[in-house]
C-alpha cells in the first residue's frame, strides 16, 4: 500500500518523464497524475464542519434563556418589593408629619 | 515540453488545493457578546429602536398587547423570548432577513425583564464553515401600581468603569435623598439637583461586580417629591469591545457601507451581503437601516430617518 503522502512525489515525477516521451504517453500519464493530486488534496484537505456545533450552541443559548430570565427577573422583585416598602414607610412618615 | 507540463501540472494543483478555501465568512477575534455580558440584539418597541436592550412603562392593568415588540432576524434562524412574570415563553422560526413581530396577552400585573435571544443561521455552507454565535437582548418592563412619576433606563458599562445617568427630576432643588436597591446591595446618599437633573454614578451601585445584569430599582426623594426609577444595567467583561460604527457614504443612487475587517455581513434593510464592505442601491426618500454583523454576535446598526437627513448610529 502506498503511503498518502507520497501520491504528489509519484504524481510529479511521473508527469516529469512523460514530458520527455510523446504527446499521447504525456496525455496519459497527466490524467493519472491529476487523479494522484486529486485523492491527495482530497485527503488533506481540512473541511471542518460546524453545522453541528452551530446547532448544539443554538439549543444551548436556547435552553438558558428562561433560566436567565428567572434569575434576573427573581433579582428585580426582590428590590422592587424592598423599595416599594421604603417608599410607603417614607409617605406614612411625611403624612404623620403633616398631622 | 518539460515547461509545458510544469506549468499544467502547478495549474491544476492551484486548483485542486483551493477549493477548500470558499465559503468562509470573516472571523472576529472578539470573544462571543453575549458571554461577556454585552447585548447585542436589535429590537423594536413601540416604534423606537433598541439596541441590546430597551424600556417601556405600563400602568397595572394595562393590557401587554400595548407593547409593540419586534425583533430583527438575520438570514434565517430562531428568536426566543422569556419573561416568566409577563408570562411569555416563545420562539419563532424566521426564514429571512426581517423584523419578526411578538404579540402579548394578557395584563400587565407586576414589572418584568423580557430575555430576547437571536439564533441566526447563515446560508448553510457558511454555516457549516464557521462557529456563529447568538445575540441577546433584554426589555425592562416597568409597571407602575399607581399614577406615580417613575424614570426607566438602560446602560452597558464596561466592568471597573463608571457611566452617569442624568435623571430628570423637574420641580425640585438642593438636595435628594438617593435610595436603591439590587443584587443584594443597598445604596442611600443625598445628591444634588443641578439644572432639574440629578447625576447618578453607575459604580456606586455596581461596586466591583465583574460581568453581570441587574435592575437597579430606586426612588429619589426631594421637594418636588418621590420619583422612581428603574435603571438596568449589565456589565460587560473588560476584554470584549463594541463594534466600531460602519462607515457609510451616500453616492447618489448608491450606498456604500465599509465596517470593520470583522465584520461577516452588511445589511441594508432587508437585503444583506456577506463581507464587511457592501454596495446597496440607496432611496433617500425612505426610512433605511444599515447593520454591521460579526459571527461573534457583535452588531452595530445605523437608522437614517427621512427628517434630519443623519444617521444615528448604535453599537
Amino acid at each position: 500500500m502506498l503511503p498518502i503522502d507520497s501520491l504528489p512525489t509519484i504524481a510529479a515525477t511521473l508527469l516529469l518523464n512523460a514530458s520527455q516521451a510523446g504527446w499521447p504517453s504525456f496525455l496519459t500519464v497527466f490524467v493519472v497524475s491529476s487523479i494522484l493530486l486529486f485523492l491527495y488534496t482530497k485527503s488533506r484537505r481540512i473541511k471542518p464542519d460546524y453545522s453541528k456545533k452551530n446547532k448544539e450552541l443554538r439549543q444551548v443559548s436556547e435552553a438558558r434563556n428562561p433560566v436567565d430570565n428567572a434569575i434576573a427577573e427573581a433579582q428585580q422583585h426582590k428590590a422592587e418589593d424592598v423599595i416599594e416598602d421604603l417608599i410607603r414607610r417614607s409617605e406614612e412618615d411625611a403624612n404623620t408629619s403633616k398631622r | 515540453m518539460r515547461k509545458v507540463s510544469s506549468v499544467l501540472f502547478f495549474a491544476m494543483a492551484l486548483v485542486l488545493s483551493g477549493q477548500g478555501c470558499a465559503h468562509k465568512l470573516n472571523l472576529d477575534p472578539s470573544p462571543p457578546s453575549g458571554s461577556s455580558g454585552y447585548p447585542s440584539a436589535e429590537f423594536w418597541v413601540q416604534g423606537r429602536l433598541a439596541h441590546g436592550l430597551g424600556e417601556v412603562v405600563l400602568r397595572k392593568g394595562d393590557q401587554l398587547n400595548g407593547i409593540q415588540l419586534e425583533v430583527q432576524g438575520y438570514f434565517s434562524g430562531t428568536i426566543r423570548i422569556d419573561s416568566g412574570y409577563c408570562h411569555l415563553k416563545k420562539s419563532v422560526n424566521y426564514s429571512d432577513t426581517e423584523l419578526v413581530p411578538f404579540e402579548l396577552s394578557g395584563k400587565a400585573e407586576s414589572s418584568c425583564l423580557i430575555n430576547i435571544l437571536v439564533s441566526s443561521v447563515y446560508p448553510s455552507s457558511y454555516d457549516s464553515a464557521t462557529l456563529v454565535y447568538e445575540l441577546k437582548g433584554q426589555l425592562l418592563v416597568k409597571v407602575m401600581p399607581t399614577d406615580k412619576p417613575v424614570y426607566v433606563a438602560s446602560s452597558k458599562v464596561k466592568a471597573r468603569t463608571d457611566t452617569g445617568l442624568a435623571i430628570p427630576y423637574d420641580g425640585g432643588f438642593g438636595g435628594v435623598k438617593a435610595t436603591f436597591r439590587g443584587c443584594d446591595q443597598d445604596y442611600s446618599e443625598r445628591l444634588s439637583v443641578i439644572d432639574s437633573q440629578v447625576l447618578m454614578r453607575s459604580q456606586a451601585l455596581l461596586r466591583d461586580m465583574y460581568t453581570d445584569q441587574c435592575t437597579y430599582e430606586g426612588y429619589l426623594d426631594g421637594t418636588a417629591g418621590i420619583l422612581r426609577v428603574s435603571w438596568n444595567i449589565w456589565v460587560y467583561a473588560r476584554d470584549f469591545s463594541p463594534l466600531p460604527i460602519p462607515k457609510i457614504a451616500i453616492d447618489g443612487r448608491y450606498v456604500t457601507v465599509t465596517a470593520d475587517p470583522t465584520v461577516a455581513a452588511v445589511i441594508l434593510d432587508d437585503t444583506y451581503s456577506l463581507g464587511n464592505v457592501a454596495r446597496f442601491k440607496w432611496d433617500s426618500g425612505v426610512p433605511h437601516t444599515v447593520r454591521a454583523l460579526t459571527v461573534k454576535g457583535r452588531s452595530a446598526v445605523c437608522r437614517w430617518e427621512i427628517f434630519g437627513s443623519e444617521w444615528k448610529c448604535y453599537q
